[in-house]
């Protein structure tokens, strides 16, 4: 399971990171064309906006796991340790079931959307909409897998470098 | 549904749910209590919030910034300012306003600011001998500096949410305030320093000094020229231009032989999933700001407001305190999000330049950032900073009364808004 779960994490940062880096290369090359060449790529704006949809939700999960998901823990904090972790339970069952209502309506959604086509490439407008239900889904294993470790706030990725950037600078 | 909306929303925001699926949450379950909209309107909007091509300023922003501070640009910065101002009265506080004004030319963020050169000069001047907690809450107020000069993620974000302005007219109208900010917490600064005898470095940074550290930085210092000079140029648009910034950070670091691989990758992979933090808002928040438009709530709100007044100014007044209450509760984005599409149309309606409007409320909403009980900034630097909020707040207070002089000049004088803007031929 903690493999499966590396693999899922490593895999999924690929995915975000190389989705950032493609709309990143396709506006960058549109710009340098259009100065260049005089021409540009048509499609270049629509698949870097939808890839920038994808990436987003894609992203989501990862971001819970880094606490990245800003909440308030203001009343939280007032709980004895036991509440505070019953209550964080329930918040993880109904960002869950939220989740799993997203899927839900995003199939629909994407269904809906699948003979209408899009502006540019002509594209049935359900594959790009597929990325709310995929993102979702991924959304809900990565809530699965972290579960034990959100209810106890335990998130990963430290912020443990700062001691040496000053020190650094102090050096310099 | 404007009930079920709000009450849903604060109730889950008070529980600890994060701010992005609160919105989520609220929205989708006004939509099923309400039963007349189709459950589908959340997933259009949730989609169509997002997929825009202005906003994508925001992940290239987002990355240009990362980029900087990965290739080592951001301590180049801080140097500069270090041998440019640190040898005044109260000096490393001075490198502390300075580092966040010239880091705000290359970042959009008041959190990047507050985790990246902010957080380093605090431990700087702790170090030095400064009170731990005005070392905290002087790097906090200098971080909201981050979204009010140009690039700016808020003012993005406001301009897709308000159909009467443009981003590169928001980022022309940004400087003058994002100075005057700069210049109102130095002011504070300085008189800190003098009471509390908080002195300079010891020794002047020599000329040659000067020139050397003011060349490392050069490049950085180039960035905001180049954005702002490509965008008023007409040579690209402000989301090309954060593409153009992100590629001139990877030229750079080829350049001086810096370019690896794993850094590189580390940073798109950061740079995506903060990416994937604030866009999340603003696509769970469309479903929401557009349920609060169906249900009419801006024209009742309107109306409400016209009954009591009719001066442009008080009515400018009236909206600030509400922004700056709801500032108070709610997270900066969300806020904003909510806020414009309310708010925006009123302003107009009482004859309030948009411009100016936009100024207002994204600093009002930056001030929220370091007001307790919701104040990111705040939050990442007592975390940073290992600092108990009550004491930080308490030591932030004449900062933020500076901020709010601040808020009360663009309140009241329009051409610190627009002059800029106008100068240039931007009239939206």
């Amino acid at each position: 399971m903690q493999r499966f779960e590396k693999a899922f994490v490593a895999a999924n940062k690929a995915v975000v990171g190389l989705l950032l880096a493609a709309i990143f290369a396709i506006v960058f090359v549109n710009v340098v064309m259009r100065y260049g060449f005089g021409r540009s790529l048509s499609w270049g704006d629509e698949i870097a906006r939808f890839l920038m949809v994808a990436g987003a939700y894609f992203g989501a999960g990862l971001a819970l796991r880094e606490g990245r998901l800003v909440s308030i823990d203001l009343f939280q904090d007032f709980l004895s340790p036991r509440a505070r972790v019953a209550l964080r339970y329930a918040i993880a069952a109904l960002m869950l079931v939220f989740m799993v209502i997203v899927i839900w309506l995003g199939v629909q959604f994407a269904a809906f959307g699948w003979n209408k086509t899009t502006m540019a490439t002509n594209m049935p407008r359900g594959i790009p909409y597929l990325a709310i239900p995929l993102g979702a889904a991924v959304f809900s294993i990565h809530m699965l897998l972290f579960l034990k470790r959100f209810v106890r706030s335990e998130f990963e990725g430290g912020d443990g470098d700062d001691d040496q950037a000053v020190e650094q600078e102090e050096a310099a | 549904m404007a009930l079920a909306l709000v009450l849903l929303f604060f109730g889950c925001l008070i529980v600890g749910v994060p701010v992005a699926l609160t919105m989520g949450v609220a929205g989708l379950g006004a939509i099923f209590i309400d039963g007349g909209l189709t459950p589908l309107v959340a997933t259009q909007r949730m989609f169509g919030g997002i997929d825009s091509f202005p906003l994508m300023a925001v992940p290239f922003f987002i990355l240009a910034a990362e980029l900087m501070s990965a290739f080592g640009l951001t301590n180049a910065l801080l140097r500069f300012s270090n041998d440019l101002v640190g040898h005044i009265r109260g000096g490393l506080g001075h490198v502390n306003v300075l580092v966040s004004m010239l880091f705000a030319g290359i970042s959009g963020s008041a959190l990047a600011d507050a985790a990246g050169p902010s957080a380093i000069v605090m431990r700087m001047m702790r170090r030095a001998g400064y009170d731990a907690h005005y070392s905290g809450a002087l790097s906090a107020a200098t971080a909201t500096i981050g979204p009010i000069i140009p690039p700016s993620i808020l003012m993005v974000v406001y301009a897709i949410s308000d159909s009467k302005v443009t981003v590169a007219g928001l980022f022309l109208a940004g400087i003058v305030p994002g100075i005057l900010l700069g210049a109102a917490l130095a002011g504070v600064n300085h008189v800190v320093s003098v009471r509390h005898g908080y002195r300079g470095r010891e020794r002047r940074a020599s000329g040659r000094e000067l020139a050397r550290s003011a060349f490392s930085a050069l490049p950085a210092l180039v960035m905001p020229i180049v954005i702002l000079g490509g965008i008023l140029g007409g040579v690209f648009t402000p989301t090309e231009a954060g593409a153009v910034a992100s590629a001139y950070a990877l030229l750079l670091a080829a350049i001086t032989g810096k370019l690896d691989f794993k850094v590189l990758a580390a940073s798109f992979v950061r740079a995506a999933i903060t990416t994937s933090s604030v866009l999340l808002i603003v696509s769970m928040a469309s479903i929401f700001a557009w349920l609060l438009a169906y249900a009419q709530v801006p024209q009742t709100l309107a109306a409400g407001l016209g009954a009591l007044t009719d001066s442009t100014v008080v009515i400018l007044l009236l909206l600030a305190a509400f922004a700056l209450i709801c500032g108070l509760f709610i997270d900066t984005l969300p806020a904003l999000i909510i806020l414009t599409p309310i708010l925006s149309p009123i302003a107009h309606q009482f004859g309030v330049d948009p411009r100016q409007f936009a100024m207002m409320l994204v600093l009002n909403l930056a001030i929220g950032m370091i007001t307790p009980p919701v104040g990111p900034v705040l939050f990442v630097i007592s975390t940073v900073g290992r600092l108990r909020i009550e004491p930080l707040a308490k030591a932030i207070l004449p900062l933020l009364a500076a901020e709010l002089v601040v808020l009360f000049l663009v309140i009241f004088v329009p051409d610190i808004s627009t002059a800029v803007p106008n100068f240039f031929g931007y009239l939206n």
